[in-house]
Formats: structure tokens, C-alpha cells, sequence
């Protein structure tokens, strides 16, 4: 997740990417909160208290939060985001809920 | 073959909905899109574009095809693991050696990769038959439990591949490539990070097949630490997508 160097987390996409809600108690998914030191919250207190490890780039004023390691796999619910989204191939913003069906397989692939 | 899937398992209350990564753009997937659209009986199922690797992040998937199984609760019933619509074809015995060099590697190799194609369709007809009674629906700490180890390493590298992708949408290349060799390193078992990166570098084929190479070409510079056909090797080709797990 890219975010301007020292500025505010959007907590909109921050959900949308991650699955987890940035709440008055914390950070919070399913049944759990982790609390957060500071607000507005900061990509350092997110990567110290959810594990999101830190990118930077020299002459960028962009850094990346990696996902969520806080549970030790790549998997810390079995909740998808509610509000993933993707594109379709006409450049239009496309919510994963809105083209599921009652039950989905989600298959990536690549042309390469 | 994802578009006949869907068009036998729909009917039951089974959707395929496919999700092309492609940092470089939809320029090279349209081809495939289009012939997916061409066959489909009715509605095409749905064909997403994801240029920034969410599935990756989101779902832990690691190469493609990668797939989750999520159930009419938006919950996920199954992790990412190698995905397949069909058994794979008869293919006739090539009658010639393969050719020498890079592409006669790249096809023996190939040729040696083992993928548990029949098993997979068969565990997604018996989920379309059956539903949450499927011998293959998961428990929520099963599906958690089976994701790939995500530590520290993991999360940066992926925060590394999203610094590269910026980084290569805004044209600075050679510092794009820092980023994708720093991923590479720090997730070594992550395939779409490292076959992105290489798929966007010069290209000995053509017609259509660009986008494999994937490799040196003689003569030239290349600037990351392995290639496909490098890697594939050290790792083996039977190791090359993981066995599919009931």
C-alpha cells in the first residue's frame, strides 16, 4: 500500500486493502483489535503493531506498507475485504462482492 | 478452459472468476480475454485486471494459476494453492529432440512440471455438487493454517514489489529493478514477483510469446540474479507449483 511519506493513513483504503477497519479502539478485524498509539494513525504505528514491514525509496517522497504479518501466514482471517476491488479490462473499477457468486473460485493468472 | 469450468459448475451456484495480473498493462492478456469471450456459451465469466499484485497480498498467492475458495458468506473455504480447470490434454510424443539453447530448455523443463490438474477440477465439481458437505470445504484454522508463513521478510518484500511497480509506472526503470531484485531476495518462493519483473525485460522471442523469455539474451545485460530457466532448475520443475492437498 503506497502512502506519502509522513502523511495521514486513509483509513477507506486501508480497509479496502487489508480487510482491517481503523476504529476508535484500533485496528480491528473479525473479533479482534489491536490498539494504535497515535491519531492520526501513521504507517509507523501500523508496522510496528500489524507487522507491516516498510519500503522507501531515495528521492521518492512514496513509501510501501507491506501486508499484515501479524498472524505469521499470509492469511490472518478467513474474512475476504469486504470492499476488495480490482478493474475490469475496460479500466472500470470493478468490487469483488459485486461479480461473486453465491460460491467463487479466484483464479489469477498471467500472459506471461 | 477457466470459461467451460464455469459454464459446468455455475449452474450449481459455483462462479469462476478470473483475475489477470499484469503490471506492464492489459496490452498482452487482451488476446486470451478475447478468446475466452469468443467460446463462452452466454455470459463470459468474470475477468478481472489486477496491474498491482492485490491477490498477493491479499490471499498469499505466489504463482499462477493460484486460486482461493470463497464460500456465499465471503468467507474463504480454502487457501491459495496451484489451481487447474481440467485435466490436461493428450499430447502426442514430439517425433524431434528439442531444439538447443534457451528454448529447448524452457520446453524441458516445462515438460517436467507437476501439476495435479485433474485432482484440483475435481474438487471444484465436487464443491459445485455439494457445497459446505464437500469433503474438501475447510475449517476457518485449516484455511489460516495452510496459507504460506508470512514474517517480516514476506511483508517487506512485498512492500519492495510495490515501490518497484511505481517506480516502473513512472518510468524509472533502473531503480524499478532494485526493488523487484530486493523482493526476489526476500521472498525467493514468490514466482509472480520474480516472472513479472523478468517478463518486462527484452525479449529473444515473438509472435505473441514475448513475454516468456524471461532470460538473458546473448550479448546483452540482464539484470537480475536468476531467470527462469535458471531457477526452475535449482528449485526443480516437479517443485515448481506445490501438490495439491485434499
Amino acid at each position: 500500500m503506497l502512502v506519502r511519506d509522513g502523511h495521514p493513513i486513509d483509513a477507506d483504503v486501508f480497509a479496502r486493502r487489508t480487510g482491517w477497519s481503523i476504529r476508535p479502539e484500533g485496528a480491528c478485524k473479525d473479533d479482534t483489535c489491536i490498539p494504535l498509539p497515535d491519531r492520526p494513525v501513521t504507517a509507523q504505528s501500523l508496522s510496528e503493531r500489524l507487522g507491516m514491514a516498510i519500503a522507501t525509496s531515495p528521492g521518492n517522497d512514496v513509501i510501501a506498507l507491506g501486508p499484515p504479518s501479524i498472524g505469521g501466514r499470509a492469511l490472518d482471517s478467513v474474512t475476504v475485504p469486504h470492499d476488495l476491488d480490482f478493474l475490469d479490462f475496460d479500466d472500470n473499477t470493478v468490487r469483488l462482492r459485486d461479480v461473486r457468486g453465491s460460491r467463487t473460485v479466484l483464479v489469477s493468472w498471467a500472459p506471461w | 478452459m477457466w470459461q467451460s469450468l464455469h459454464e459446468q459448475v455455475s449452474p450449481h451456484g459455483v462462479n469462476i472468476v478470473s483475475v489477470c495480473l499484469d503490471t506492464a498493462g492489459t496490452e498482452a492478456a487482451m488476446p486470451h480475454v478475447n478468446a475466452a469471450r469468443a467460446v463462452a456459451q452466454g455470459e463470459p465469466h468474470p475477468m478481472l485486471f489486477d496491474p498491482g499484485h492485490l491477490v498477493d497480498e491479499v490471499f498469499g498467492m505466489i504463482n499462477v494459476p493460484n486460486a482461493v475458495w470463497i464460500d456465499g458468506s465471503g468467507k474463504l473455504v480454502r487457501p491459495s494453492e496451484p489451481a487447474w480447470p481440467a485435466a490436461a490434454p493428450e499430447r502426442p510424443v514430439p517425433s524431434a529432440p528439442p531444439p538447443d539453447g534457451r528454448i529447448g530448455a524452457m520446453m524441458a523443463n516445462a515438460g517436467q512440471i507437476v501439476a495435479d490438474r485433474a485432482e484440483y477440477a475435481a474438487a471444484v465439481h465436487d464443491w459445485a455438487l455439494k457445497g459446505a458437505s464437500s469433503q474438501f470445504v475447510l475449517a476457518a484454522d485449516e484455511v489460516i493454517g495452510r496459507s504460506l508463513p508470512r514474517g517480516r521478510n514476506e511483508s517487506l518484500a512485498a512492500a519492495h514489489f510495490e515501490i518497484a511497480q511505481f517506480l516502473h509506472r513512472n518510468g524509472s526503470e533502473s531503480d524499478a529493478v532494485e526493488h523487484f531484485r530486493r523482493s526476489h531476495e526476500l521472498q525467493p518462493d514468490n514466482w509472480t514477483y520474480r516472472r513479472q519483473a523478468w517478463s518486462m525485460q527484452p525479449s529473444a522471442l515473438d509472435g505473441g510469446l514475448e513475454r516468456f523469455w524471461q532470460g538473458p539474451i546473448d550479448g546483452t545485460d540482464w539484470p537480475y540474479r536468476g531467470d527462469w530457466v535458471s531457477d526452475i532448475e535449482q528449485s526443480g520443475p516437479e517443485n515448481y507449483y506445490g501438490r495439491f492437498v485434499p
